[in-house]
């Protein structure tokens, strides 16, 4: 019976080993600059914890296959264990973990932690339970005031854009994020209401939208498509419901769209979404 | 020493947590008997004389609802975040001020009070019609966008989309509920139990989602159509109050009518750009709601 426990160990670990080596269950392509980055960083974790995992495992199954009781009994043998080699494999652990921690960090640093490019478009992302608005300056670069007081939803007023500043007069407020491929963007996330999480799996990050705060987060995507956002934080009863997509387009077709006025640019972005059906990479 | 003491602070912790207990337990309980006692209007409608209809008797108020000035122009709505209403309703507006020439439409416009002969109009009862009200959500805006029912009127709420709607029904007097609902659902069926105008009804999935239903104790209103045109039927010969409600004037603009049996009495009213600022929104735009609400807890169904 001990044995029989050693082999499903060892089957066990064959199969958790098989499931990341075959990569049928792998995570959507990467479509931003970073992406890559993150990937590479996030394989290198895999390989250095599934060695672990898997010799670990192997060595369990051994112990239990070489001490499993066989009739014959033994009177068992008390060790208090080696504190040089415990010493010296906490030693390494802590090695391994810090270098990857220390990697990782400077992948992450680099897109939270710096200055957009300089030219990069800038969105205003407003969170509310249960919708994603995605606010542009329009042709003059300059986005518009908003008032909390001037927020109104039936009247298709969910940022509280206030139509009595000029630069607002270009501006326009949609539930799809469109974004230029080969472009940085520099997302600046803030929440109505209670925080959020902005998520695309192939953007290989998430930010959280925080009442109150200005977040900014920049990346540069690459590849044309469509691509579902979703928010990653509870954020009440329809959370699940919290989806939007973004656009990324080839460069005439974004520059022509962010020209246009409010009604025109909801309009193309209907047509766009047909044309670039959703990326279902999974 | 310190065990005695800590004894004491563990029991003291225990009795305090007994005592908000039971209070917490005594409120609901207050809680659901004013809800019980506000909701059981018998005594009151005891005191009501049943209003017998007598066609003889009773005339109609006609008129149409104009708005002075230049028509806002209406937002679009961008419906993307879901494709099942972005390819359902490709072309919608927002729908707080309709406005079709200089006419205004989605006016609701009833009888607040008055008198029927000697008699005070809120003297009487009327029985709630047998007819069902709709409050139909199709291709992700409600139809009708303002209504009224009768207390105790049957209220059907349909999901005609393929999509899932979550009904907010935002009252104050009335039961509030906030209930999702499936494509293909079983209409949620509802009465009202008490008089309440106007109860705001929004989607939390479908934030540009609002419809408005006015819960009346009479059957004498109506609801001013794309040509501001509006008419009530059946009003027994009296002289009224009648009240032009819109969602951006929540307090409407009031007019004294005078109907005679057999007649048709005109009154016709006018909005200005004024009145409906957009800023005039109802509920507060910025009301929160909790991060976790569970509507199937303590809910009639």
């Amino acid at each position: 019976m001990g044995r029989a426990l050693a082999v499903f160990l060892w089957v066990m670990t064959g199969l958790s080993v098989w499931m990341f080596l075959s990569g049928r269950w792998w995570f959507p392509r990467a479509i931003s600059e970073h992406g890559p980055a993150y990937d590479q960083q996030f394989l290198l974790t895999i390989i250095v914890v599934g060695v672990a995992f898997a010799a670990a495992q192997i060595a369990l199954g051994y112990a239990v296959w070489r001490f499993a009781d066989t009739g014959q009994a033994t009177r068992a043998v008390y060790s208090h264990g080696n504190n040089r080699m415990e010493i010296l494999w906490t030693i390494i652990t802590a090695a391994i973990f810090i270098t990857l921690a220390l990697l990782g960090q400077r992948v992450w640093w680099g897109l939270h932690m710096t200055e957009a490019p300089p030219g990069s478009a800038q969105v205003h992302v407003v969170a509310q339970q249960f919708q994603w608005n995605f606010h542009y300056p329009g042709p003059d670069h300059v986005f518009g005031r908003t008032r909390p007081e001037k927020i109104s939803d039936e009247t298709i007023n969910y940022i509280g854009l206030d139509s009595d500043d000029p630069a607002s007069k270009d501006d326009t407020v949609t539930q799809t994020l469109v974004t230029k491929a080969d472009a940085p963007v520099q997302l600046i996330l803030n929440s109505r209401d209670v925080t959020h999480s902005f998520w695309v799996p192939q953007l290989r990050f998430k930010q959280d939208a925080v009442p109150g705060l200005d977040v900014k987060v920049h990346f540069t995507p690459k590849v044309v498509g469509q691509y579902e956002i979703a928010c990653a934080e509870l954020c009440g009863q329809q959370h699940y419901k919290m989806r939007a997509y973004m656009l990324v387009l080839p460069a005439d077709e974004y520059d022509e769209l962010v020209a246009m006025s409010q009604a025109d640019f909801n309009k193309r972005v209907t047509e766009l979404v047909k044309k670039y059906p959703l990326n279902t990479n999974f | 020493m310190h065990s005695s003491r800590a004894r004491f602070l563990v029991a003291l912790f225990a009795a305090l947590c007994l005592l908000a207990f039971a209070a917490a337990c005594s409120r609901n309980a207050d809680d659901a008997e004013d809800a019980e006692g506000s909701g059981d209007d018998s005594a009151e409608v005891a005191n009501l004389t049943p209003y017998k209809s007598n066609p003889a008797q009773e005339g109609s108020i006609t008129g149409t609802v104009s708005f002075a000035g230049a028509a806002p122009e209406k937002a679009p709505i961008s419906m993307t975040a879901d494709p099942v209403c972005a390819s359902a309703n490709p072309d919608a507006h927002a729908e707080d001020i309709v406005v079709n020439g200089d006419k205004l439409q989605n006016v609701l416009v009833y009888i607040k009070e008055g008198k029927v002969g000697d008699k005070s109009f809120s003297g009487y009862s009327f029985a709630p019609s047998s007819t069902p009200a709709t409050l139909d959500q199709h291709g992700c805006h409600y139809v009708p966008h303002v209504q009224a029912v009768q207390v105790n009127q049957t209220l059907n709420i349909v999901n005609s989309d393929q999509t899932s709607h979550n009904i907010n029904f935002d009252a104050k007097l009335n039961e509030k509920f906030n209930q999702g609902q499936g494509p293909q659902a079983a209409p949620i069926v509802k009465q009202l139990k008490r008089a309440e105008t106007v109860v705001p009804v929004k989607c939390n999935q479908h934030p540009w989602m609002r419809a408005y239903v006015a819960v009346l104790p009479h059957p004498f209103f109506a609801v001013s159509d794309a040509s501001g045109k509006f008419e009530i039927k059946g009003v027994p010969a009296g002289t009224y109050t009648l009240v032009a409600w819109h969602e951006k004037d929540q307090k409407g603009i009031t007019q004294t009518v005078t109907v005679t049996a057999g007649g048709a009495a005109t009154t016709d009213f006018s909005f200005n750009a004024d009145q409906l600022k957009a800023e005039n929104t109802q509920g507060g735009a910025l009301r929160m709601m909790s991060a976790l609400e569970f509507p199937m807890l303590g809910m009639e169904h």
